[in-house]
């Protein structure tokens, strides 16, 4: 598993010792880390994986699983890296000392119901910190919040939706399955009735 | 935590079936993240059916508004694109504030809907950022605009720049290389005249020079696409060496391993793109009073126009 953590690397010394207090926790867990901080950026990543990347027009973003960012002090880039985040369906994780408070914006964020499924707000203190973590880890792995498609079931088709799932998907970068996931994505998104009834539930 | 709230005015210079209004209202709550985004309806055609009238109104919008906003993107489809965004460099000079062209490049409609949401959400953040130029952000690039040319690979860069046009790249967040960062070197300027009376003519054995004369009589230009030439067919050299003597002639040829052969008053441009070369000539003469000085201000570096 690939995870962004980005902070605020001009922090006072006591948090910047939480900050390798959260990488520790992620390498522990079998997580390889990029960040902002120093000698953290890129490290693991292979040339050629870089060069394909560059070459693609992707961002390495894409290529992450998740964001972890440290918000107790402000960061200028939280605000982007949560949107690019949340338009690559990416689950985020924002850590804020308990004391101190987060931004509205990011609350008012939570109130989208698309959003809400990715973005996790939570409160730390030196003693929780990893079980959120780890939590957190826990919640990607199972498809909790990201909702990971985990679930298989069999579906026969004609075919001639074959053909059309053949040729709808080639040259592209989408799988057969990866084209039907969104298709029943975008279904239920546009279906009031089933809003209204997931919202009553 | 205070984000620091900038606003950002997004123009939208470009409506059809594949990128339909639900297309950029979408992503409005994630670009909201970034900043205050202000939506401008500008032309709601496809971006084929633009003209310079657009340019020069989108050029005029932009600058009313240049004290009111932190930067400026212009969705935009990808016809056309290297036109508007050049011309834009060339009638809005002495930039302070980005504007940042983007759009979308795939024809998949799934791609296509978190492509588009990911370059605005880069342009977005770019134009919070101190860069004064008229910039194309698509895949993981930013571009100076007038040096761009359409990239032909499957990758989501749909526009290459040399690297003297490289602006910045993206990676976990936009990365503005240092020399793209500079103060500008008076007020922002805006220019109302673009010339439209300009005949390009593409060049191949086809051309009919008794109906070519007709179609010039009331032009006051002539640029000529020649790129796939080596050598200048004499017929062309003869009949544009007459026309030289009266109105601006400009040879657009990036191959040419000695223009001197040419004609003295005939320009030949080899450092610049094709669309900037059409869209500098059409405000240089509409600028310019007479042959000599549209040949002096298209050697000029006007815009960070000239590829070295």
């Amino acid at each position: 598993m690939r995870v962004y953590f980005t902070a605020d690397n001009q922090a006072e010394e006591r948090l910047q010792k939480t900050f390798s207090q959260i990488i520790d926790t992620l390498n522990d867990s079998g997580v390889l880390v990029m960040s902002n901080l120093a000698n953290r950026n890129l490290v693991g990543w292979p040339t050629q994986d870089l060069e394909k990347i560059e070459q693609s027009g992707e961002s390495m973003i894409e290529k992450m699983d998740a964001l972890i960012i440290e918000g107790t002090r402000p960061l200028a880039e939280s605000g982007y890296l949560i949107a690019i985040a949340l338009a690559h369906h990416k689950p985020i994780l924002y850590l804020c000392l308990k004391d101190k408070i987060i931004n509205q914006n990011l609350i008012h964020l939570k109130k989208d119901h698309q959003a809400a499924k990715l973005l996790n707000l939570e409160y730390y203190t030196v003693k929780n910190l990893n079980e959120i973590l780890v939590e957190f880890l826990r919640k990607i792995e199972t498809g909790e919040g990201k909702e990971t498609p985990n679930i298989k079931f069999t579906l026969r088709i004609t075919s001639r939706i074959e053909r059309y799932l053949q040729w709808k998907t080639h040259n592209t970068r989408l799988t057969k399955a990866d084209f039907l996931r969104e298709l029943i994505e975008g279904l239920i998104d546009k279906d009031k009735d089933y809003q209204n009834f997931a919202d009553k539930e | 935590m205070v984000i620091p709230r900038k606003k950002i005015i997004l123009f939208i210079c470009h409506q059809s079936a594949s990128l339909r209004p639900q297309d950029w209202q979408e992503p409005m709550a994630d670009l909201n993240i970034i900043a205050d985004v202000e939506p401008v309806l500008l032309f709601t055609q496809p971006s084929a059916d633009l003209t310079p009238q657009t340019w020069f109104r989108l050029a005029k919008e932009i600058y009313q508004r240049l004290n009111k906003a932190e930067g400026f993107i212009v969705l935009h489809g990808i016809d056309n694109i290297l036109y508007t965004s050049s011309a834009v460099s060339f009638l809005l000079q002495n930039l302070n504030k980005s504007i940042i062209f983007a759009g979308v490049k795939s024809d998949q409609p799934d791609s296509r809907k978190i492509e588009i949401r990911a370059n605005l959400i880069n342009a977005c953040q770019t134009a919070t950022y101190k860069l004064p130029e008229v910039c194309l952000m698509f895949g993981n690039r930013l571009i100076r605009a007038s040096q761009s040319v359409e990239s032909n690979d499957a990758s989501l860069n749909a526009f290459n720049a040399p690297l003297s046009g490289t602006l910045g790249r993206i990676d976990f967040s936009v990365r503005i290389y240092d020399k793209a960062v500079f103060n500008p070197k008076g007020k922002p300027k805006l220019f109302d005249s673009l010339n439209e009376k300009i005949q390009t003519i593409t060049l191949s054995p086809l051309i009919d020079y008794k109906n070519l004369a007709s179609q010039i009589a009331d032009k006051e230009g002539i640029v000529v696409n020649a790129n796939s030439y080596r050598n200048l067919p004499t017929e062309l050299i003869n009949f544009l060496s007459k026309k030289a003597a009266d109105l601006p002639v400009v040879i657009w040829n990036q191959s040419f391993k000695d223009p001197l052969f040419l004609p003295k008053n005939i320009i030949t441009i080899q450092n610049m793109t094709w669309p900037t070369t059409v869209t500098k000539f059409m405000w240089a003469t509409g600028v310019a009073k007479n042959p000599k000085a549209v040949k002096e201000l298209m050697a000029k570096n006007i815009a960070g126009e000239i590829i070295s």
